[in-house]
């Protein structure tokens, strides 16, 4: 079951903690990895012999409000959620594994089986304390994966923001229903109010935390940190702690009437945004940035239409992004720090990428046609589109340094192909050959064409945006500077004019003529007693009697 | 039991004495007086530890497990109670103090004197605590300023008197008022009152303006609520000492405490009627402080902003006519004297650095291993790292708060949101590794010691969830 999981995970999490020789490093995280792997095995196994949802509870604590409770509950829609979390962190274990740079195997292994174990708990959640708990251990696992403080700042900036507008609806939510469970938000409206208020918080906070339009500033300061923890960041952190909160707090969203227009106009923009900054943008981690940014709205998009009920076809897509992060990462780097010397290893990539892409088209056309969306097949389209930029920017360079590939390119287009067909053979998932033909047809033409020609026209008008720089220029005018200039004048106008250059100075003044007065009836003896003692029996009797 | 309780009272006062009859001048002298401090403060921790250890579930909600009596002058039996809210509040002092023992090593000046000030203030602060009845409560009230005033009359410099003199008056009028208060209940009484049967007593119209309106002006003369809070927060800003800078930083915790113990529960209508208009000066306040803090470049600022913040939060709290989160409010309290503690202990250590050293506190935690790790994680920890009863009890406190009104929750969330990112933001400027700055290799970082406890500290807040101390209560 899955508490039994979670324990196996955490058993290698802690053992990977113990600091051992370096000598050792690549050989305990050998091992460790394969621990995982056989857990996985075991999760997958318990998968398929689940029959009734098994609960396990530990009260961590007994408040008087309430007990703080920590939920695992082994059901099948939890399964089928973790499942893409599971494999993509066993992917990222591997490539940590024989990703010859990396120095700190064991610790990097650690931070991966730990921010595995907040997703399955995370999912898990069946009260508000573990939800925030886990949200929260994930934002600080992302950060110190980062480690670099220059591109964590804005990332824990935003994400701190993110967290308090969820903070705010949880607290609102349990001053009502006086009660922790999640079940029970959707009661929320019998005795609350502001649906459009919960919803308007919940969608910023998510926006920020999924990096969508207006939000994607914090992720393109991540371009200062390594490439190989940038893949893991779109999804397997915050972005996916989100999509988790935003299939939880449903009930939340659906009942106010503005939710389907916003979310429509923060998808679209997040979408048009993110593909044209894909294509028009020079730098590989940036488009690679803006790439994640379309793929995250349109999979966002895509939850809504399927009502929230999460299913494999978009644990599919998961993984398929991943593993697209993951090669596309792969070709930057044999092409850059190994000068394209390794051409199996390019080949090998390349073909991961056709069958991914494949398999990612096939799942989407399946997900289209269930769903009858033919805008959103417009925006799948244009997704495939910046997929194939993001693969013609790489291979001009694949071109020059290697030219043997350039011939080859055919070959690993059939190639790919050919696996794709025996991907559909062997998987009876894929049912829609047809549109998964097409969409892989148009992805090869797009390729091989090479449309983009047209970029190298607006490489001015595009180094004019950037040396703009549009976004952070209306932060700073719109946010940063009023908040500090509000700041500076609440402080000017309340604590130097009001309180030291005049209530003080009054003050002072009354003061020193009350001391003067005195002093001066003082110096006259018994009329000061006089005056003081009839001053005391006046206000006595204006107390008394009114 | 009422042994524990008199021990804990007088240990700092008997440990005065001994730092008092040291040798001056003598770097051996300061040694001696810094580990006598220290114990006393241990003994006292171990103490009350012991006193939790004897609480039962029962004592948990309205129970004293230890009172002590004495009988003076005739009419007046000076009475000391330990229940889990004051044994919290006592707990959280404690270690603020210990903190800001070690926290003082590397002053130059008058360490001496500011450990013995300290010890006595530490003593009058336990009393105020623990008392039970009307005159000792009064009587540790106003005692404890004139301690307070010596420590920071240490730490300020000759033209900054003025704001001493200013903060002086502010609570010299407040124990006043309670002064008057207190003889007013006495002559209608002809006897000394308990605290928890104020909220009993019977007055007319007037004499509940008098008193309750007294009572009011005397605790809130302690909090830095607009327009008081400039005296307190300018003293504040001109502090460099961790110890003075601890001590004047409990003041506002003890006003929560009185208005915790005294305060009743249903406010009498004279006073409920102008509750709105001192919510709206809170948060007003607030807000004032939040943007204050965002607003200033400087980190001591930022810092003395947040804990502002803060202390209106709880200050709101205990105005909420419920006493479902009288105990998350102590549980809060407790972890956030903790947290800041800590802070205020790291960031006295980096200025006095970046002055020894003569460069800016720009990255200057680059070089400082140990230091860097407790301040992100104190950080952290302030921000809302959900592990800690700080997270959790906030979180209780601000869910009734919308409980009662939603716009007055809203702010309270954007303030603790605004005061949470500046501390973020200075937490890196600090700790910016890319910034050019120049050779800081001659940095001292802080000494074991001192960092063992505070990852003691780090570690007792991760134990917690929502008690600080579920381990033993």
């Amino acid at each position: 079951m899955l508490h039994e999981t979670v324990l196996c995970l955490l058993v290698v999490g802690i053992f990977s903690l113990f600091r051992t020789r370096e000598n050792y490093d690549f050989w305990l995280s050998f091992f460790l990895t394969a621990f995982v792997t056989l857990v996985f095995a075991f999760f997958l196994m318990d998968w398929h012999v689940l029959g009734s949802d098994a609960f396990k509870t530990f009260i961590l604590d007994r408040s008087q409000s309430e007990n703080i409770k920590l939920d695992i509950i082994s059901s099948k829609q939890n399964y089928i959620l973790i499942f893409p979390f599971f494999i993509n962190t066993l992917l990222a274990l591997f490539n940590n594994l024989i990703f010859k740079y990396e120095k700190h195997r064991k610790n990097m292994l650690s931070l991966f089986v730990f921010n595995l174990i907040s997703f399955i708990m995370l999912i898990c959640a069946n009260n508000f304390i573990q939800l925030m708990t886990f949200v929260f251990i994930i934002d600080i696992f992302s950060q110190l994966l980062i480690f670099n403080s220059s591109a964590s700042k804005r990332y824990s900036i935003y994400n701190l923001v993110a967290d308090m507008g969820l903070f705010l609806v949880l607290a609102m939510l349990h001053g009502k229903l006086i009660n922790l469970d999640v079940g029970n938000i959707s009661h929320y409206y019998e005795t609350g109010h502001h649906r459009d208020f919960i919803m308007f918080v919940i969608m910023i906070s998510l926006s920020i935390k999924f990096g969508l339009f207006l939000f994607q500033g914090y992720w393109l300061d991540l371009k200062s940190a390594k490439f190989h923890t940038l893949y893991f960041l779109p999804y397997l952190s915050t972005p996916m702690a989100a999509l988790i909160l935003f299939i939880k707090f449903y009930p939340l969203l659906v009942v106010s009437p503005s939710f389907s227009p916003l979310l429509n106009i923060i998808v679209i923009l997040s979408m048009i945004w993110g593909s044209v900054c894909a294509v028009l943008n020079p730098q590989i981690k940036e488009k690679f940035v803006y790439c994640n940014m379309l793929s995250i709205a349109f999979l966002i998009k895509l939850v809504e239409k399927a009502d929230f009920m999460w299913n494999m076809a978009f644990s599919n897509i998961l993984i398929c992004l991943f593993v697209f992060n993951l090669c596309l990462y792969y070709l930057h780097y044999e092409m850059d720090r190994e000068h394209g010397k390794n051409k199996t290893a390019i080949f090998t990539v390349l073909c991961a990428f056709m069958i991914d892409l494949s398999c990612l088209s096939a799942t989407l056309s399946s997900l289209l046609t269930k769903q009858n969306m033919f805008w959103i097949i417009f925006f799948a389209v244009l997704f495939l589109f910046v997929l194939a930029s993001l693969f013609v920017f790489v291979s001009p360079k694949l071109q020059d340094k290697t030219a043997s590939l350039d011939s080859s390119f055919r070959t690993i287009s059939v190639m790919g192909l050919a696996t794709l067909s025996l991907v559909y053979f062997s998987y009876p998932f894929f049912a829609y050959y047809w549109q998964t033909c097409f969409v892989l047809a148009v992805f090869v033409l797009l390729s091989r064409l090479h449309p983009m020609k047209f970029i190298k026209l607006s490489d001015s008008f595009y180094a004019h945006l950037q040396h703009i720089d549009l976004i952070t220029l209306l932060y700073n005018k719109c946010i940063t500077e009023p908040l500090k200039h509000a700041g500076v004048l609440f402080n000017i106008l309340i604590d130097f004019i009001f309180l030291e250059r005049t209530l003080y100075p009054i003050v002072s003044s009354f003061n020193g003529f009350v001391i003067k007065s005195y002093r001066h009836a003082a110096r006259l003896g018994f009329l000061y007693y006089l005056f003081g003692t009839l001053l005391g029996v006046l206000l006595f009797i204006c107390f008394f009697y009114g | 039991m009422s042994i524990e309780l008199m021990l804990i009272i007088l240990l700092p006062l008997l440990g005065s004495l001994f730092v008092m009859s040291a040798k001056d001048n003598l770097l051996q002298t300061f040694k001696n007086a810094e580990q006598a401090a220290l114990l006393v403060i241990l003994v006292n921790i171990a103490l009350i530890f012991y006193l939790f250890l004897s609480l039962s579930p029962r004592d948990i909600q309205n129970g004293f497990v230890a009172q002590y009596s004495w009988h003076f002058i005739g009419i007046f039996d000076f009475s000391f109670g330990a229940d889990v809210l004051s044994l919290m509040f006592v707990f959280g002092c404690q270690i603020a103090m210990f903190l800001g023992v070690l926290g003082i090593r590397r002053e130059q000046q008058n360490q001496k004197q500011i450990l013995v000030y300290s010890l006595i203030y530490l003593s009058l602060l336990n009393g105020y605590f623990f008392a039970l009845d009307m005159m000792s409560f009064y009587m540790c009230f106003a005692a404890q300023l004139f301690p307070l005033y010596m420590l920071i009359g240490f730490s300020l410099t000759e033209r900054q008197h003025k704001l001493l003199v200013r903060l002086s008056l502010h609570h010299f009028l407040g124990a006043m008022l309670l002064l008057a208060s207190c003889i007013f209940i006495f002559s209608l009484k002809q006897n000394d009152v308990l605290l928890v049967t104020l909220d009993k007593l019977h007055l007319s119209y007037r004499k509940s303006i008098f008193v309750w309106g007294g009572l009011f002006l005397a605790f809130i003369l302690r909090m830095p609520v607009w327009p008081f809070h400039h005296a307190t927060t300018a003293v504040w800003g001109a502090l460099k000492n961790p110890l003075t800078f601890l001590a004047l930083h409990v003041l506002p915790l003890s006003g929560i405490y009185g208005f915790m113990r005294c305060w009743p529960l249903n406010i009498p209508f004279e006073i409920s009627v102008l509750t709105p208009l001192f919510q709206a000066l809170c948060i007003l306040t607030m807000v004032f402080a939040a943007f204050g803090s965002y607003a200033y470049i400087n980190a001591g600022n930022k810092l003395s902003n947040y804990i502002f913040v803060y202390d209106l939060l709880y200050f709101l709290a205990v105005f909420l006519p419920t006493d479902v989160i009288r105990l998350n409010i102590s549980y809060s309290v407790f972890s956030f004297l903790l947290i800041t503690s800590c802070l205020v202990v790291l960031q006295a250590h980096v200025f006095r650095e970046s002055i020894r050293l003569n460069v800016g506190i720009k990255s200057i935690l680059s070089d400082m291993p140990r230091a860097r790790i407790a301040y992100c994680l104190f950080v952290l920890a302030a921000l809302g790292l959900p592990v800690s009863a700080f997270f959790w009890n906030n979180f209780l406190i601000v869910s009734e708060i919308f409980n009662f009104h939603l716009y007055v929750g809203i702010i309270v969330v954007l303030c603790i949101t605004l005061a949470g990112v500046s501390l973020l933001q200075n937490m890196y400027v600090l700790k910016d590794e890319n910034s050019s700055c120049p050779d800081l290799s001659d940095v001292k970082d802080i000494d074991f010691t001192t960092f063992f406890v505070m990852m003691g500290v780090a570690f007792l807040l991760l134990l917690s969830l929502v008690k600080p101390l579920w381990f033993i209560i």
